[in-house]
């Protein structure tokens, strides 16, 4: 009968073993979170782009029914004080938004509304006004942001690889982390800039775990944007509307 | 029965069935105000964390903002018409409250209070204002639009709305009578 291996013999086996897989995890550890923040360093001092995104969202009913919905986004960005974002549903209507340096004007065309607020400053600081205070939507601003790197930075340590795949014809890796309330998923290009192909969010800790997805296409680096791709017209007819903003214990009708 | 009375028996079923579509187009779409047609078909809420597609820390979500109510019964954001009816009563009381507050503060004519009130909704805070109470996305009928002071007003019922965005959607909201009536 064959001696089994001592306790010992276990042992080294299981160490040799350890040190064999532990290169393996921390590499794949370093990759993602270098493919990260190449993305993240790419996306923050790029002055000028212009990209496309198929983007769907569930969003859980009461019943506890989970329904999609999507949206087609175009960016166009000009740092400092220049940005857009023109909004097509998937019944056909239109909706944007535009800042221009000196005002943020949100726009529906199928509702023939628009709304101004006057705002100066960066462009950062504009969009962050438009999303924070006034409450208005407005997905994946942090991944246009000049603070990406930052706002990544903490969530580095649990980025992991999770392969070499291929979305939208484009060599991309596949990467994970998990943000306080949310795990993401990117898809980062392989070869040429570190461009997202693609982002996933669920969140994890809301009924359901409901899903954002966007699908880019289209990435222009520093293009030539002139000044009129920032102008508003209101079409002929459109109604000028207030935004609510959320209430801070103030009902309309009583002395302030 | 009767070549006739089938005939007349589809007739009857034919207007039934058109007014029946009438009123219900009147009661969704009939306040979109030219455009857009009915938004949140079927009773679909169309917000919810995932729609704002944010990672890391979240914006402060709708259920956390002020006293919005973002259920989608019958399409609409805010109550069913029975809560409406209530709050509205309720919202009316408040009015008739601030109003005579207004005055016992000293504040001299309805005017004035009328100026307030548009001070208060629009462009002092540079085209936003604060609000804390709820927002419909489709009116109950078919409004008559009334265009007074460079505001769109929508009448249903004696009550008067306007509309307004709110977190990213066109919506409808409550607002005193402009014309003090």
């Amino acid at each position: 009968m064959r001696k089994a291996p001592s306790a010992r013999t276990l042992a080294v086996a299981a160490a040799l073993l350890l040190a064999a897989i532990r290169p393996a995890v921390a590499s794949e550890e370093n990759i993602a979170a270098a493919r990260i923040e190449a993305m993240a360093s790419l996306l923050a001092k790029t002055q000028r782009l212009r990209v496309a995104a198929d983007c769907t969202y569930d969003v859980v009913q009461d019943s506890g029914e989970k329904i999609e919905f999507g949206e087609r986004r175009e960016l166009t960005l000009r740092r400092p004080d220049r940005a857009r974002v023109d909004v097509t549903l998937r019944d056909g209507s239109r909706r944007g938004l535009i800042f221009d340096g000196t005002q943020l004007i949100t726009f529906d065309l199928g509702e023939k509304v628009y709304a101004a607020v006057s705002k100066s400053g960066t462009v950062d600081a504009a969009l962050d006004h438009y999303e924070h205070d006034l409450g208005m939507r407005l997905p994946l601003r942090k991944l246009f942001g000049a603070d990406l790197q930052q706002e990544l930075r903490e969530y580095l340590p649990s980025a992991r690889l999770v392969g070499e795949e291929t979305v939208g014809g484009v060599a991309a890796d596949h990467v994970a982390l998990r943000a306080a309330a949310t795990d993401v998923q990117l898809w980062i290009a392989r070869a040429g800039d570190a461009l997202p192909q693609r982002i996933v969010i669920t969140y994890r800790r809301e009924p359901g775990q409901p899903r954002f997805t966007a699908d880019f296409q289209g990435w222009t680096l520093n293009p030539d944007v002139p000044d009129s791709a920032f102008a508003f017209v209101p079409p002929e007819g459109a109604e000028k509307i207030p935004i609510l903003t959320p209430g801070r214990g103030r009902t309309r009708g009583k002395q302030p | 029965m009767s070549r006739r009375s089938r005939g007349a028996a589809a007739l009857v079923a034919a207007v039934f069935i058109l007014a029946a579509f009438v009123e219900d187009g009147a009661a969704r779409g009939g306040g979109r105000g030219g455009g857009g047609g009915f938004r949140g078909g079927g009773g679909f809420s169309r917000s919810g964390p995932a729609a704002r597609g944010s990672f890391g820390r979240q914006p402060a979500r709708a259920s956390q903002r002020g006293r919005y109510d973002r259920r989608a019964a019958d399409g609409r954001l805010g109550e069913r018409h029975d809560e409406r009816q209530q709050r509205r009563e309720e919202r009316r009381d408040e009015r008739d409250g601030a109003w005579e507050d207004h005055v016992e503060d000293g504040w001299d004519g309805r005017e004035e209070w009328e100026d307030h009130i548009e001070d208060d909704r629009d462009d002092d805070d540079g085209g936003y204002y604060y609000d804390s109470g709820v927002v419909y996305w489709s009116l109950p009928c078919r409004p008559n639009v009334i265009a007074m002071g460079g505001v769109v007003y929508y009448v249903c019922d004696s009550v008067w709305y306007t509309r307004a965005y709110s977190e990213g959607e066109v919506v409808y909201t409550e607002v005193p009578n402009p014309t003090g009536h």
